[in-house]
């Protein structure tokens, strides 16, 4: 099992070093001068060139990318353009909220999705499991920036139930959590519910029920812990999603988290910022699903290789 | 089989685990402060750092200028209390007595010479703009004299700068970098905590020299997002909507629960055409163009009424503006026309033509409109959106045909004319525009201390720009804020977030 | 993460007897599959509809009347009312169709295009597995609309290159996929004797090995057409979409979404035709699954 864990954690290190390399990349090709949307509308012509020789964009690119590996891997990160802030203090600032959320989202949507998966499949061709599927069909179609639109249309303005922006307490995390957790519910549901119906089906579970065992027993002690194999790996799939979703669904509710973060710094041309919040995202991407093999191999020994 | 579903218990338990979820993240605070909801990031908050004029908005209540203006734009004493012409380059300063920074820095006229050499420096961000500034000195600790580069009667427009910008000497060595996140002035409020971005918070200081406001704590939030900030406005989470898009005024016009502080602006909105690119170098299919746009019915419909229309160059608010030749505007709808001075031009059959637009809805509304008149007089309008700053970057070098961008509607007349200078071709001349007479009297008006004589150059260069259209005027735009009923003394400043005196309650 | 990403094992229904006739063929099995064959029943129509748009719409979809602008659906012989220019609604949203679907199969044509060979390559050449597959890792390592945005950010805005950049973004999955039937048929004993015979690897690869890969192909292209348009009603939400006039439903959803409050008619229904339309594709790819993929059938 060690050495399992070290061969992963190994291999990550290479993906890190692709990762920066096609984050600087992608940079050096977006069109757009920093140094003029820093000087602004009214700046002149000898403000901006200052502004760039200032901003080190002059140099050659592999200077500057040995520049941008060497400060990544001291995590010296560099400041902002736009708030000449240090990107780090600007990542860890709004990390918190982007990963809580992702969580609360996960949570919501591991626990309905299950649940309903679960139902769907102990109740399998009932009007349950009809509502069920249509309701998962419903859920990956639906694009999440509409519905979050329609819940704080709904839920906040016409009720008055929960706050519509930023993320200062529990109530405000119901409504984000929820339209960006739709997606990966809905897909959680469709997974448990296959995988419970295949489970079910097996050779063991039918030897369990021919033992006399209650049909909630059998669910509950033998099926769902095979079944969940394939349900990880969805959840660990879905928090790359989570993560990704977070661009949207934080410029609807006004998050000040990472989503919002790479928006803004793309559109403002914050080389460094867009950088960092790129890579911080994939790398958690990344962890996500090196923790979704380390779980699998814990439930099933024989995928240890 | 059996099908009995267990929602009932399995409900609960998702219930139990959602809220057990929930539980962890901190609970909101007990103070209930003033929030401003602003829809363009607060980034630097040095005076010397940031071009963005939210920032001087806001913080105009920690930070102070010499002088300052009312909401009708006279100027008004601020940190100077009166001021005299010494000579054609000299004009000398009295300055407030007992005013001190917030970190305890008395304020004096070496703290205002420091200040004017820092925004004119080369580091300092408006240097351009501080052009002018010649240099200052102290005459006694309360008299400064301030020389200009040449006679330059525009020197209190100069001084009262969008960004206030005198700040504590001390403050600024002692602090270095962290000066940016807690810049410390004269106002009635100093920044407690800055996160560009997301929120400035504001806190009362208990000896401001105007009397200390009653409003303890105030916070800026950046909502960017048109709807979400006018839904948390309406649940109560925002007190001041400090921009309201045109298109939520119906709505916000008709609570009960809110008051509509409206008033101009400082910007006036303008449809620039870019004279060097053929067939708009023609100043026939410009003004073919002109008539062709019913920008009198976008203003009213798209545009909700938020502005009037006047010349091509100046609105209202700014000094040297003419009620008799410029209060109009000079092309009424007229396809007809629009059709002839084409067929003129030798384009009966149209042409195509780019609009270049950033990605805010107001110029897409903007654009769309003018592509469907435009279509009726045939010309083919296609719309292109950039994100602001590749916007900025590419109708400065001159990439758009047609564009709409914000030029100031306040101050005096030599903010606005380097508009039409062929030396700001590249920067703020977005209609690539050159003329040599009009470059001749632009610099001629700049220095003329003669004020009549200095209004009828003004009417010259404007009658002259009138007839060859190198830009129309959208609007001069009004500026329309939503403040909670219960928020009193919020009034109206182009400006200015003021908060010196509003007071909370009923 | 997708639909179309694992195979679910196992649908529903167990087969009667008296419907076996109709099973033989795949089509026979979509007819039973009734969700499938509503999803081919609701993109069959709006195929029409697409086709049609010129001659169904009961106004000229980019005619202005600004004023009579945001009229309530039914007002003057508006069916869904008009938005923000006074245009017709229900007439942009017929057209509109058009858009939507060719957003959605040029998404998956670009990224067919450039993931399927990939793929093929890596599966079939020991030497290319390594530096594609670790590419094709890294991209997947990256959200897809974080990569999407970046495209856009690059190329600029604009419907055409939006499609570009969800093309861009969903090719790996393609490759991902294409490589692991590759893979498994590299060795069969019927591609093996191909090549005994001297058929050169293109002529294996494309005649013989390629054929087998249509079936979970086809599947996955559906579902990516449905993210693909999500994706792009995301990037026209973040302003990055198509240009105005065109009546693409992300783009109308867009800017409408400003009138929410005021005149949700402009956001509303753009929106449910985006669901629709995904809808209509998902439930097609689930059918289409059940029916092509024999890894899934019993």
């Amino acid at each position: 099992m060690a050495l399992f864990l070290l061969r992963r954690l190994l291999a990550f290190i290479p993906l890190l070093l692709g990762m920066s390399v096609v984050v600087f990349l992608i940079l050096q090709i977006l069109p757009g001068d920093p140094a003029a949307i820093i000087g602004g509308q009214f700046a002149t012509q000898e403000d901006i060139a200052e502004i760039r020789e200032d901003l080190g964009l002059n140099r050659p690119l592999p200077v500057q990318y040995a520049t941008f590996l060497r400060k990544l891997v001291t995590f010296d990160l560099g400041t902002s353009y736009a708030t000449r802030r240090p990107v780090a203090e600007m990542i860890s600032r709004r990390y918190p909220a982007t990963i809580s959320l992702a969580f609360a989202a996960m949570a919501i949507a591991l626990t309905l999705g299950t649940l309903a998966g679960m139902i769907a499949a102990s109740t399998r061709n009932s009007a349950w499991d009809l509502l069920t599927m249509l309701a998962s069909q419903a859920g990956i179609s639906i694009p999440g920036f509409w519905l979050g639109l329609l819940l704080i249309y709904y839920f906040s303005v016409q009720l008055g139930w929960f706050p519509t922006s930023g993320l200062s307490g529990p109530r405000y995390y119901v409504l984000p959590a929820l339209a960006l957790s739709v997606f990966s519910m809905a897909f959680i549901a469709r997974m448990t519910r296959a995988s419970l119906v295949e489970t079910l089906g097996l050779d063991y579970i039918r030897s369990a029920r021919a033992k006399g065992l209650t049909h909630n027993r059998v669910v509950f002690k033998h099926a769902l812990r095979n079944a969940f194999i394939p349900v990880i790996t969805i959840a660990g799939l879905s928090f790359g999603y989570l993560l990704g979703g977070s661009v949207v669904i934080e410029a609807v509710f006004n998050i000040n988290g990472l989503g919002r973060l790479v928006v803004d710094s793309i559109l403002s041309r914050d080389y460094p910022v867009i950088q960092v919040s790129i890579l911080v995202l994939a790398v958690n991407v990344a962890a996500a699903n090196l923790v979704v093999d380390v779980c699998y191999a814990l439930l099933d020994p024989r995928l240890r290789y | 089989m059996k099908r009995t579903p267990r929602p009932p218990v399995l409900l609960r338990l998702v219930l139990v685990m959602v809220s057990a979820l929930l539980v962890f993240v901190t609970p909101t605070l007990a103070q209930d402060p003033l929030v401003l909801a602003v829809r363009t990031p607060l980034l630097n908050l040095d005076p010397t750092q940031e071009s963005s004029s939210t920032m001087g908005f806001a913080m105009i209540n920690v930070m102070e200028n010499l002088v300052t203006t009312s909401p009708d734009g006279a100027y008004e004493p601020m940190l100077a209390t009166s001021w005299e012409v010494v000579d054609d380059t000299t004009w000398r300063f009295h300055l407030r007595e007992g005013v001190t920074f917030h970190d305890g820095t008395p304020f004096n006229a070496e703290a205002v010479v420091f200040n004017l050499d820092r925004m004119a420096a080369p580091e300092s961000l408006h240097s351009s703009n501080f052009g002018w500034y010649a240099g200052a000195s102290v005459v006694d600790d309360l008299t400064v004299d301030i020389s200009t580069n040449g006679a330059y009667p525009g020197i209190l427009s100069g001084l009262n700068f969008y960004i206030p910008f005198i700040v504590s000497p001390t403050a600024v060595e002692v602090l270095g970098d962290d000066f940016n996140s807690a810049p410390v002035g004269t106002g009635p409020y100093r920044v407690v905590s800055h996160e560009a971005r997301n929120l400035t918070v504001v806190e009362a200081v208990d000896d401001y020299w105007g009397g200390v406001p009653a409003v303890k704590r105030a916070e800026f939030l950046y909502v960017p997002e048109d709807n979400t900030r006018l839904a948390s406005y309406m649940t109560g989470e925002v007190d001041v909507l400090t921009f309201v898009e045109s298109s939520q005024i119906p709505l916000l016009g008709m609570r009960d629960d809110t008051v509509l502080v409206e008033g101009p602006s400082d910007l006036a909105d303008m449809l620039w055409f870019n004279t060097q690119k053929p067939p708009l170098d023609s100043a026939t299919v410009r003004q073919a163009l002109a008539y062709g746009i019913d920008l009198d019915l976008i203003l009213e419909t798209v545009l909700e009424n938020t502005g009037t229309r006047y010349g091509v160059a100046l609105a209202p608010g700014v000094w040297g503006f003419d009620p008799e030749t410029m209060g109009a505007s000079p092309y009424p709808y007229d396809p007809e026309r629009a059709r002839e001075l084409l067929a003129e031009a030798g384009f009966s059959d149209g042409f195509d033509i780019e609009f270049l637009i950033a990605d805010r809805p107001e110029h897409a509304r903007i654009a769309e409109a003018v592509q469907g008149q435009l279509a009726d007089i045939g010309v083919n309008v296609s719309i292109r959106t950039l994100d602001w700053g590749t916007f900025l970057s590419a109708t400065a070098a001159g990439e758009h045909e047609l564009m709409v961008v914000g030029t100031y509607a306040f101050g005096d007349a030599d903010r606005i004319l380097p508009e039409f200078e062929s030396s700001s071709i590249g920067s703020r001349n977005r209609s690539l525009y050159s003329n040599a007479e009009i470059d001749a009297l632009i610099a001629q008006q700049r220095n003329e201390l003669d004020a009549d004589v200095r209004r009828e150059l003004i009417k010259e260069i404007v009658a002259r720009l009138t007839e060859e259209a190198p830009r129309l005027m959208v609007r001069a735009r009004k500026q329309v804020q939503a403040v909670n009923a219960s928020v009193q003394g919020y009034i109206h400043h182009p400006a200015k977030f003021d908060l010196r005196n509003v007071t909370i309650g009923n | 993460m997708l639909p179309g990403d694992t195979v679910s094992p196992e649908r529903s229904d167990v087969a009667a007897p008296a419907r076996r006739a109709l099973q033989r063929t795949w089509f026979g099995r979509l007819l039973r599959n009734r969700l499938g064959l509503i999803g081919a029943i609701i993109l069959v129509t709006e195929l029409a509809i697409a086709v049609l748009a010129p001659a169904l719409t009961p106004f000229d979809p980019f005619e202005q009347d600004l004023r009579n602008r945001m009229l309530p659906p039914g007002a003057d012989g508006h069916l869904l009312g008009t938005d923000e220019f006074g245009r017709d609604q229900f007439s942009r949203i017929l057209l509109g169709t058009r858009y939507s679907l060719l957003v959605g199969a040029t998404v998956v044509i670009i990224s067919f295009v450039l993931g399927v060979p990939a793929g093929a390559i890596a599966g079939y050449y020991r030497w290319a597995d390594g530096p594609i597959m670790r590419l094709v890792d890294l991209m997947l390592a990256f959200p897809q609309i974080l990569l999407a945005l970046i495209v856009v950010a690059t190329l600029g805005t604009g419907l055409f290159n939006v499609m570009i950049a969800v093309g861009l973004a969903s090719a790996p999955a393609f490759a991902r996929l294409t490589r692991g039937v590759v893979l498994s048929l590299r060795e069969a004993d019927y591609v093996t004797a191909t090549q005994s015979l001297g058929s050169n690897d293109g002529r294996v690869i494309v005649r013989h090995i390629l054929p087998n890969t249509a079936a979970p192909l086809i599947v996955q292209s559906t579902f990516r057409v449905a993210t693909g348009i999500l994706s792009a009603a995301a990037l026209s939400f973040l302003g990055l979409g198509a240009e105005p006039p065109t009546p693409e439903w992300g783009a109308m959803l867009s800017t409408g979404r400003t009138y929410l409050f005021t005149s949700p008619h402009l956001s509303i229904y753009p929106g449910i035709a985006i669901f629709i339309t995904v809808l209509g594709f998902n439930i097609l790819g689930d059918g289409l699954r059940d029916v092509l993929d024999p890894r899934i059938r019993r």
